[in-house]
């Protein structure tokens, strides 16, 4: 019963700071409502709008026709592009360069000798991913544009039929949403936050500040106080899942596997394995700001590495061996797995025994810490 | 001879500064972990590599060469449909077709994000170029790109990326050392004693921002020397403008501190609203997403964003991407100037004599 009081106490003391609040649950939740409104689109154009500088070089009515219509189907109401007519190259190059034109598209002019057709030129900034993204849509409308001509020139134009076959997918078979690869990630983020944050700085602190002393003076022993420790981390990160949960099912109608039993093992596997890290680094850190360090080193490395936003595997080995390193890779791997999703070549063992392994070395090395962690030495 | 009192201050602030695990942490090391992870993404990003389409042809003249001409696909053989199907399920490839002359199947690896775009552009660009061979079409416009450098040389997309970290750098001592510093003193009574003592509130103000400069130029220089040095980065620094831009920026990034310092008189608060406008900054300004993929309602704020302009005049300085000289002066003197009325603020609200106790 007592144990109960101390972990209700110790959880509400946790949850009544707004860092705590913010950065375990409403952060994350944030990010994926921005990163699911930016990169959701399933490589639709809409969202993105460009600008495109149009300078028309005088050329044949067929060429103007082509040029128009094309040019017509992309600055619409749907289309990516808004254009700004300019009557010189040169002027349209210098609003390209002082960033008010992404792309700058020269149409029309005299008729190429050798191919018999007319010139498209189009100008970008090297390096500048905007620019670059604008021209590659660009120059595939106007490709297209090409055979749609020919397609209604030659009535005898023979059209490839196109379909497309997946291999080796779940029984749901459908094409994956950027929200639901988002989905496992923004879970372990949540999980993250908890683990190598808030759980260290709050042993660190108890420590430091006396507390601990004060507290084991009591009849609550340091095993008791460590077990509310660890069953108030765990209710943190069950509020942050199931505000995830609920974000996920009604908002962006994310379904697939994310209520099986092997989801759930998963989750539990990750609590376990990085809230064993967090304690490594309490562990490890003496001072809280050490602790903050470090965490932050830890946080920062196994959200990026670990595959969270953007596929990790053809990185350079300078960095690859970290994405290996990190359980985040496995978990948010297996978490995928278990959704449909999957992005990485290596088999399911592997996906459970990296981050099994790390939660078993991390406990070893928190129990030969415990007594110095809990300021009981 | 004694020191002056200014003199002290910066020497005594930037000690403080530099015995503070976390503050050095964050303002010299955060962004060269950013450096190390973005640098390298955006290097391979840079380094093209071409997609392994796995392709087998049953009937009609041969369409491999088409196929590889169209820019972005390694083709490997295979007898089969079924001998496709087989290696992507084996995880050799990831994407395959299949062509009989009138019907092109393609082959995916199902549940993966990165093949589903892949998938999208395999279908516009190769259906397109064996349309146009299988046709003899005779294209009406011909395309071609031309690339164009919008300052001194031609920039890299690594370039681009390491630009926004170095503005990040500014913006992570400007806001938060401020922020840190300013509620560790008045969390622990220091800002009461200094009231006490014989100093002027512009000394002080002066002496912080003097120590800021000193650690702003600090980690310009590690993240610079880091790009230059490993990742090959090709500016073309102007060091006059750099100096111009540091200085600026610095004083803008402040200004922004001091004023959630203002604002918050909880020193966590204001920690935490920093943080939160460090990254709202950091997704918003353009520096890891282009602008234009953003909804109409993100590119209004960012707009509004501090980050946004700085970066802007860390490219120019750096040459990546220039500016005009009279837009150069206007935005550097709106940063300084909201600077130094910030810090002019902050000294009489925390120091003068309408300071509370």
């Amino acid at each position: 019963m007592r144990f109960w009081r101390f972990t209700r106490s110790f959880f509400l003391a946790e949850i009544r700071e707004f860092e705590v609040v913010f950065w375990s649950i409403v952060f994350p939740l944030l990010l994926y409502v921005f990163l699911s409104a930016v990169l959701g689109g399933n490589g639709k154009a809409g969202g993105m709008s460009f600008n495109l500088g149009v300078v028309r070089n005088s050329t044949s009515a067929v060429g103007t026709m082509a040029i128009s219509k094309t040019l017509d189907a992309v600055t619409g109401s749907e289309g990516p592009f808004v254009a700004t007519p300019f009557a010189s190259l040169e002027e349209a190059l210098e609003q390209m360069k002082s960033g008010k034109q992404d792309v700058v598209a020269e149409l029309g002019g005299e008729l190429i000798p050798s191919s018999q057709s007319f010139p498209v030129r189009l100008h970008s900034i090297s390096g500048k991913e905007s620019s670059q993204v604008a021209t590659n849509i660009l120059e595939l409308v106007f490709d297209k544009a090409n055979l749609e001509v020919a397609r209604l020139s030659d009535h005898g134009f023979k059209g490839i039929v196109i379909d497309t076959q997946a291999v080796a997918g779940s029984a749901s078979s459908r094409s994956v949403d950027y929200k639901d690869y988002l989905f496992p990630s923004v879970a372990l983020m949540m999980m993250l936050s908890v683990a190598l944050l808030n759980s260290p700085l709050s042993l660190g602190f108890y420590r430091s500040s006396g507390t601990n002393r004060k507290i084991f003076t009591t009849p609550l022993r340091p095993l008791e106080f460590f077990a509310a420790h660890l069953v108030k981390l765990l209710i943190t990160m069950l509020i942050s899942l199931t505000l995830l949960y609920a974000m996920a099912w009604f908002i962006y109608g994310v379904r697939d596997g994310i209520f099986g039993l092997g989801f759930f093992l998963t989750l539990l596997l990750g609590m376990l394995s990085l809230i064993s890290i967090g304690l490594v680094i309490a562990a490890i850190a003496s001072k809280e700001s050490s602790v903050m360090v470090i965490g932050q080193i830890c946080y920062q490395i196994m959200m990026f590495m670990g595959g969270f936003f953007f596929p990790v595997m053809d990185l350079p080995w300078s960095v690859k061996w970290l994405v290996y390193l990190v359980p985040t890779t496995y978990l948010v791997e297996l978490l995928r797995r278990g959704m449909g999703i999957q992005t990485m070549e290596m088999a399911t063992i592997w996906l459970v025994t990296v981050p099994l392994a790390w939660m078993l070395i991390s406990a070893g090395v928190f129990s030969l810490n415990f007594r110095k962690v809990m300021g009981h030495a | 001879m004694r020191r002056s009192p200014f003199i002290s201050l910066v020497v005594a602030s930037f000690r403080e500064s530099m015995r503070n695990k976390g503050e050095i942490f964050f303002i010299l090391f955060f962004p060269l972990l950013f450096v190390f992870i973005f640098g390298n993404l955006q290097r391979d990003n840079d380094n093209y590599r071409k997609t392994w389409l796995g392709f087998c042809q049953s009937a009609g003249a041969d369409v491999a060469d088409v196929i590889s001409q169209s820019g972005a696909w390694e083709l490997k053989r295979y007898d089969t449909p079924a001998a496709i199907r087989a290696a992507i399920q084996k995880g050799d490839i990831r994407l395959g077709l299949s062509y009989d002359g009138n019907r092109a199947r393609y082959f995916y690896k199902e549940g993966d994000l990165a093949t589903q775009s892949k998938l999208r552009l395999a279908r516009l660009s190769i259906t397109a170029a064996l349309e146009r061979h299988s046709n003899q079409v005779r294209p009406l416009l011909t395309i071609s790109r031309h690339q164009t450098s919008a300052g001194k040389m031609k920039a890299s997309g690594l370039d681009y990326t390491l630009a926004g970290i170095i503005s990040i750098g500014i913006l992570s001592v400007g806001l938060m050392s401020v922020v840190t510093m300013f509620g560790r003193y008045r969390k622990s009574g220091v800002l009461n004693q200094l009231r006490m003592a014989p100093l002027k509130p512009v000394s002080f103000v002066m002496g912080i921002t003097l120590s800021r400069m000193v650690l702003s130029v600090f980690s310009l220089l590690i993240i610079l020397g880091c790009s230059l040095l490993f990742l090959r980065a090709s500016f073309e620094v102007d060091w006059l403008l750099l100096f111009i831009t540091l200085i600026s920026s610095t004083l803008g990034m402040m200004a922004l501190g001091l004023l959630l310092v203002l604002i918050f008189r909880n020193p966590e608060t204001a920690n935490t609203t920093a943080a939160i406008l460090m990254f709202g900054m950091h997704f918003l300004a353009g520096i890891f997403f282009p602008t234009a993929m953003l909804p109409d309602y993100m590119k209004a704020i960012s707009t509004l964003l501090p980050l946004k302009y700085v970066a802007t005049l860390v490219r120019h300085s750096l040459g990546i991407e220039l500016i005009a000289p009279h837009l150069f002066i206007l935005l550097s003197s709106c940063l300084a100037l909201g600077g130094i009325l910030m810090l002019w603020l902050a000294g009489r609200k925390l120091l003068g004599a309408e300071a509370r106790i």
